[in-house]
């Protein structure tokens, strides 16, 4: 079914995109470099699941439901990769 | 061998391998990271085990409250002074050793017999998926039908460790000292999801009748919004001051009033009556929502390091007057 | 179908434990909170992914809690290293 297919590409390009963030996370040498990978590539990788689950439910509320799980989700990366991003050189914190 | 069977063989060694990375980390913030992401693994484990109420409660306890007071508690003046504790000679060691075989033992005795004797009859799990309960969820019906009267006095421990708490700190005056960040980035993040956290709360507690949810899960999701809110300086929204400690034991004293109206009513204390024991259930889980977000939000703000300075105001929770000067503030920091 | 959401499942959770790697190296404490950010996404994917295997809707919901609380975690941090001493 055409459905099934999109489903297992979705997934699997989201699969593909979160791995990419947790390589970004792991190799990149700078702070901001990281948050800018993780909260990129997690988030779109999240969209990417959330859309191809989307498509395999029937019921519009799971789908309303999944929609507003990714929304949330990219609200709080913003914030989060914001407040950590600000003031990273200027606290001179160590450890 | 399924994929399911990976799945489990996977979570459980991760669990393993980030529990020992949490005890023998260098650094103690290592430690307590490592230690919220066990505690995200330990979600996907009751997951796995088909417990998703548990897994609720563990999600929302774990990335609000929990993850609020041991994040705050890595101040920098701890990280400064990071000497580790110098560890004991053999003796700690052996001393260690023994706990940790003796636990072993038991644990292992207890699993052998276990996987020897099955199943026993008469489980508890078993018979509250039989029994014909006022709400139709089995954990719900466990803990607010079949042993409300455990569920009670589990309330009553919570309210008093809180009241406690606040009467510890600071000798029954009870303040914090929140430098309140009010940059428009985590305000407007506020404003935003404020909203939907309610709506999580709300449906978290009426859900709890028919799926998994109920009062503890929505109430440590009511925390988090607290805290958040506390976090941006939006003190008027949380009850602080004069409401402070009504609220915390505002769960009690319904649950207490429930029991004495069941006793009257139908003759036996706690005894849920099949016409209007829905209502009652969904009475006190109200209020141990408020009371579950009360307390916890002060068990966190409580622990939130207290500092110095002259100039910055001190936002007193309980009704305290914050007329102290800096001087004395200074004495009490331990 | 449920197969392969559960290898999805499987690769992602791979991914949570990698970020461990991040927690025990990352110089300051910015790089280690930065690594939680990835358990509250990545967490919620694991669990609406489980959510379709074990037709359990409350999974949904669990993911929904997860990622609204995340950010209490990261005010909580920042707002501790503000405070002075």
């Amino acid at each position: 079914m055409i459905l099934d297919v999109l489903t297992v590409l979705l997934v699997t390009a989201g699969c593909l995109f979160v791995t990419a963030g947790t390589v970004g996370l792991l190799r990149f040498g700078d702070l901001l470099q990281r948050l800018h990978a993780l909260t990129k590539a997690d988030n779109l990788g999240l969209g990417l699941i959330v859309l191809g689950l989307v498509l395999q439910t029937s019921n519009p509320a799971v789908a309303v439901k999944l929609v507003l799980l990714w929304v949330l989700a990219l609200l709080a990366a913003a914030t989060n990769s914001a407040l950590l991003a600000r003031d990273a050189e200027l606290t001179g914190e160590h450890r | 061998m399924s994929w399911e069977t990976v799945l489990d063989v996977l979570l459980a060694t991760s669990v393993l391998g980030v529990a020992v990375a949490t005890l023998f980390a260098p650094r103690r913030t290592s430690s307590v990271m490592l230690f919220l992401v066990l505690g995200l693994l330990l979600v996907l484990v009751w997951t796995r085990l088909g417990a998703p109420d548990v897994a609720l409660a563990e999600a929302a306890i774990a990335s609000g409250v929990t993850g609020a007071l041991l994040v705050s508690a890595l101040t920098r003046r701890s990280a400064a002074g990071s000497a580790e504790t110098p560890r004991g000679g053999w003796r700690s060691a052996a001393a260690e050793l023994a706990v940790a075989g003796t636990g072993g033992v038991l644990l292992g005795g207890v699993l052998v017999g276990a996987a020897r004797d099955g199943l026993r009859p008469d489980r508890l799990g078993d018979l509250a998926l039989d029994v014909d309960g006022v709400v139709d969820q089995p954990v719900t019906t466990v803990l607010l039908d079949l042993r409300a009267l455990d569920t009670l006095l589990e309330v009553a421990v919570l309210a008093a460790a809180v009241l406690a708490a606040l009467a510890v700190h600071r000798e029954g005056e009870s303040s914090i000292g929140i430098r309140s960040d009010t940059r428009p980035v985590l305000v407007s993040f506020v404003r935003l999801t404020t909203p939907v956290v309610l709506l999580l709360t709300g449906w978290f507690l009426v859900a709890g009748s028919s799926r998994p949810g109920g009062a503890f899960q929505a109430g440590a999701v009511l925390a988090g919004a607290a805290l958040l809110l506390l976090l941006t300086g939006r003190k008027d929204l949380v009850p602080t001051g004069r409401w402070l400690r009504p609220a915390v034991v505002l769960g009690l004293a319904v649950f207490l009033a429930a029991a004495v109206l069941t006793r009257l009513v139908e003759g036996g204390w706690l005894d849920l009556p099949a016409s209007w024991g829905v209502a009652v259930v969904l009475v006190v889980e109200t209020a141990l929502v408020v009371s579950i977000a009360a307390g916890l939000t002060v068990l966190v703000a409580l622990s939130r390091p207290r500092y110095v300075d002259a100039t910055a105001s001190t936002e007193t929770l309980g009704g305290a007057a914050p007329s102290d000067p800096p001087r004395r503030q200074t004495e009490e920091l331990t | 179908m449920h197969a392969f959401f559960l290898v999805a499942a499987t690769v992602l959770a791979l991914n949570i434990v990698a970020s461990s790697v991040r927690i025990l190296r990352g110089p300051t404490t910015r790089d280690r909170t930065t690594a939680m950010l990835l358990l509250s996404t990545t967490g919620a994917a694991v669990l609406v992914l489980l959510a379709e295997v074990a037709s359990s809707p409350a999974l949904r919901d669990t993911a929904l809690a997860l990622v609204a609380l995340s950010a209490v975690i990261v005010a909580a941090r920042i707002s501790a290293e503000r405070a002075p001493r």
